[in-house]
């Protein structure tokens, strides 16, 4: 029985896989990562004039954080995806539990949530823009109707799921109302709740881009927007590339280590993706 | 004094079809005395656990009455229930589900670990108290249900063959626990199974229930005493004479419903 | 009674409630429509006309677009732009993801690079092509290229990886071929993630190529969407956005869904299908459609 239990515990699991998959991977990996240099650098030196060397690119990208706004433009972009995504996520998981427990509410919004996933980013972004002015709300908005569709279908479902088993094992312990919702309900849809603030995020932080690039006076957008307008390609490539790296690192490295906690009692199997 | 007496029970369900319905309880009556140990034998599907819904207060019933303690309802007494299936939180660990039953009663916070312990002890999983239900497998999840039942101190035990999905050893050995227990608690047990050799080692009384509409079709006294031994030939005798009853003369031959029963 | 009972009997009471209420859904969802669009009215109203225009005045500029502003050339443009790119990522995502699932090495050296494109945004992409190649048409091409192919890869891999590998072993001792393996075995076994993959992709190809396109190309919708922005005219840019949105849903749930439940008809049993089946797997199509997890960005 202790085996059973060893060989289910996660992090574990986890740990020896890349371990074993690490230890013969790591010079062809290295050697990919030379290989897209390499590739990268031939490339410049085919159209020299237009497309910045590896080296160029990092040296703009010093200089950037160095003597450009780095820190302030990308603290003023991240408030507003922290900003949107707040709101995101405070009505989506209003709206979803709603849905997921009242067919009626279902009925009345799952088309909206069905076509909202549709409509692009950019379009709400350029909505937003003209709809609301070239202020801090835009990307906040844009964030908003562009993630919400998302993060609403992640909890719709899982407060579909059946309960009542559960609700009935509770009634019969003698707890009550809101100690169902507090105990039962709510920890139901954490897994989903945090998937789709991963998910969002992916979203919220490239619509916020782009509604700074459509005219926004602040942040990286604009910033990318000023390098694309004056032609600097290697510091478009610097803004944005550190910018996603940044993005990537608050979304696997802090969202995911949140996820991999508030989860940490689903075998490691169903915690993939 | 926790007696418990079920008058004309009756329970219908809609059919798939939507226009019939399915008469699972048609005039149901049983009395539990204080302190006794009866157990339900039938076929499966024959409205047993829908018998344990109703007394819990889970099901509303069409017709009939439930009184626990000379009252109408659970006025200020306790019920355990062992479901068929742990319904375990899984996003608590084994010690917090315990704890999700204490608080529900109104347990003092003190005597929890202490509790907690004791009873995560007896159904043999004192080292899992911190791990989450997924990682342990189908009958340990069936153990820490059956000790949430148990931590609370139930004035009526309630259990829907809480030991089928056990192995025969551990299952056994539970058995043996749970009269202890019930026996230095003082508790009322109902105890729903479809093992006459279970229910002759279990009970004091057995009633033979029919199949649907569920019905008390027989009776058996179980006068052997305490502690007992699973081959008591006593006991054998019993389960013979109870499966002799259930033997299909007018029921359809061969309905695995019914050969079920014959294997302990 | 047992478990089982009970819970058919609690499904029939909800097939009863189903019964009950065939037409309700229908009428529910058609008054939230119509309450939605009487709210987005109102907000026009309110907030001014010229800021957000009323519905009717959007679908009359949709009706204009379509007959009067070069709506056949525009989108044939985006249309060919998204479909060759799509065409390309899908072959190096079908050759790469195939050789990445059957051979170590090759996994190895991709799928850091293919992870690392994952995190490159669609935008970055649109940018960069835009400003390397100038604003000619390729420019869309090209970024959706770079922007899809991961995805795709990464989709056609663990397909690959899936693979039975027991079918490999029968085919060996059945002297099958390397090449046979190939085209009786892995190909048809992985054509459901191609073509998962081809509906996702499509999906962020689209997104893409109006990105690019607004970015400095001459022609398309993404050009007319800009154009609408620059003289901020927003019926325009609803429009345009609404016109292509449908061009595209009725290339996935007309094109790319029959297609999928064509290529995985040997997941079923049955082989004939009446038009009520095929209906029903257009509703499995779409509630997948709705379930994927994968997110396409921007």
């Amino acid at each position: 029985m202790t085996t059973t239990v060893e060989s289910r515990t996660p992090a574990a699991a986890a740990a020896s896989n890349r371990r074993r998959r690490d230890a013969g991977g790591i010079w062809v990996r290295a050697m990919a990562a030379v290989s897209v240099l390499l590739a990268w650098w031939l490339t410049s030196l085919a159209f020299t004039g237009v497309v910045p060397s590896p080296l160029v690119t990092l040296e703009r990208l010093w200089h950037i954080v160095r003597y450009e706004a780095f820190v302030s433009s990308v603290a003023v972009t991240l408030g507003r995806v922290g900003a949107g995504m707040a709101i995101t996520v405070l009505v989506a998981v209003i709206v979803g539990i709603a849905m997921g427990r009242n067919r009626i509410v279902e009925l009345f919004l799952d088309t909206f949530v069905l076509i909202g996933r549709t409509i692009p980013g950019l379009v709400w972004a350029l909505v937003a823009v003209m709809v609301v002015g070239l202020n801090n709300s835009a990307p906040v908005v844009a964030v908003f109707l562009t993630a919400t569709p998302l993060v609403v279908l992640q909890i719709w479902e899982a407060a579909k799921a059946e309960s009542r088993d559960l609700f009935d094992m509770a009634k019969v312990f003698e707890v009550g109302r809101a100690g169902r919702l507090r105990h039962i309900l709510l920890p139901s849809l954490v897994p989903s709740i945090v998937a789709g603030t991963k998910l969002g995020l992916t979203l919220a932080w490239q619509v916020v881009v782009l509604a700074e690039l459509f005219g926004l006076g602040s942040g990286v957008g604009y910033q990318i927007h000023e390098n694309f307008s004056n032609f600097d390609i290697a510091g478009v490539l610097a803004w944005t590339l550190s910018f996603a790296l940044i993005m990537a690192f608050i979304e696997y490295g802090v969202i995911g280590r949140v996820q991999a906690r508030l989860v940490r009692w689903r075998p490691a199997t169903e915690l993939k993706s | 004094m926790a007696t418990i007496q079920l008058d004309h029970l009756r329970k219908a369900y809609p059919t798939k079809s939507g226009s019939g319905a399915l008469q699972v309880l048609d005039d149901f009556s049983l009395t539990v005395q204080d302190r006794e140990f009866v157990c339900l034998l039938g076929p499966s599907g024959c409205g047993k656990s829908t018998t344990l819904d109703v007394l819990a207060g889970l099901t509303k019933p069409d017709a009939g009455t439930v009184t626990v303690g000379g009252s109408a309802g659970w006025s200020g007494l306790t019920c355990g229930y062992v479901f068929q299936r742990p319904r375990l939180l899984n996003w608590r660990t084994v010690r917090q589900n315990l704890e999700f039953a204490l608080a529900g009663k109104g347990a003092p916070r003190k005597s929890w670990l202490g509790k907690t312990d004791e009873y995560l002890r007896l159904v043999g999983l004192a080292d899992f108290a911190d791990a989450y239900p997924l990682s342990l497998s189908g009958g340990m999840q069936q153990r820490v249900s059956l000790a949430r039942a148990l931590v609370i101190e139930p004035d009526v035990l309630l259990m829907d063959e809480p030991f089928s999905s056990l192995d025969e050893l551990t299952a056994r050995r539970l058995r043996v626990e749970l009269l202890d227990i019930v026996s230095t608690q003082k508790t009322t047990v109902l105890f729903v199974t479809h093992n006459a050799l279970e229910a002759a080692f279990l009970a004091d009384r057995i009633c033979v229930v029919s199949q649907r509409p569920a019905k008390v079709v027989e009776e058996f006294d179980v006068p052997v005493g305490r502690p007992r031994a699973p081959e008591d030939p006593a006991l054998v005798a019993i389960q013979a004479q109870v499966l002799t009853m259930l033997e299909p003369d007018d029921a359809s031959p061969g309905d695995p419903r019914e050969r079920e029963l014959a294997m302990p | 009674m047992s478990n089982q009972q009970q819970r058919s009997t609690r499904g029939s009471g909800a097939a009863a409630r189903r019964h009950r209420s065939v037409a309700a859904p229908v009428l529910l969802r058609i008054t939230a429509v119509g309450v939605m669009l009487a709210l987005w009215w109102l907000a026009a109203r309110w907030i001014g006309t010229d800021i957000i225009p009323t519905p009717d005045v959007v679908g009359g500029r949709l009706v204009n677009v379509v007959l009067h502003e070069e709506f056949v050339r525009h989108m044939t443009a985006t249309v060919a732009r998204v479909s060759i790119a799509l065409v390309v990522s899908l072959g190096i995502a079908t050759a790469l993801g195939i050789a990445m699932g059957l051979n170590r090495g090759a996994e190895r050296f991709f799928d850091g690079i293919v992870l690392g494109g994952r995190v490159m945004p669609g935008l970055a992409w649109a940018l960069l092509a835009v400003m390397v190649i100038g604003v000619s048409g390729t420019a869309p091409i090209l970024a959706v290229v770079l922007a899809v192919s991961p995805l795709l890869t990464l989709q056609i891999w663990e397909g690959t990886k899936a693979l039975d590998r027991d079918l490999f072993q029968m085919a060996q001792v059945f002297e099958v071929g390397r090449f046979g393996r190939l085209r009786h075995i892995v190909v048809p076994a992985i054509m459901p993630s191609i073509v998962g993959g081809a509906k996702l992709g499509l999906a962020l190809s689209w997104k893409v190529t109006v990105l690019a396109e607004l970015f400095g190309v001459r022609s398309g919708v993404g050009y007319e969407i800009n154009r609408n922005f620059q003289i901020f005219s927003l019926d325009g840019v609803l429009a345009w956005a609404l016109a292509f949105a449908a061009v595209m849903a009725l290339i996935e749930y007309g094109l790319i869904a029959p297609l999928y439940s064509h290529l995985t008809r040997w997941r079923r049993s049955d082989d004939r299908l009446s038009v009520a089946t095929r209906l029903l797997r257009q509703a499995a199509w779409f509630r997948q459609v709705r379930d994927t997890r994968a997110e396409v960005p921007i």
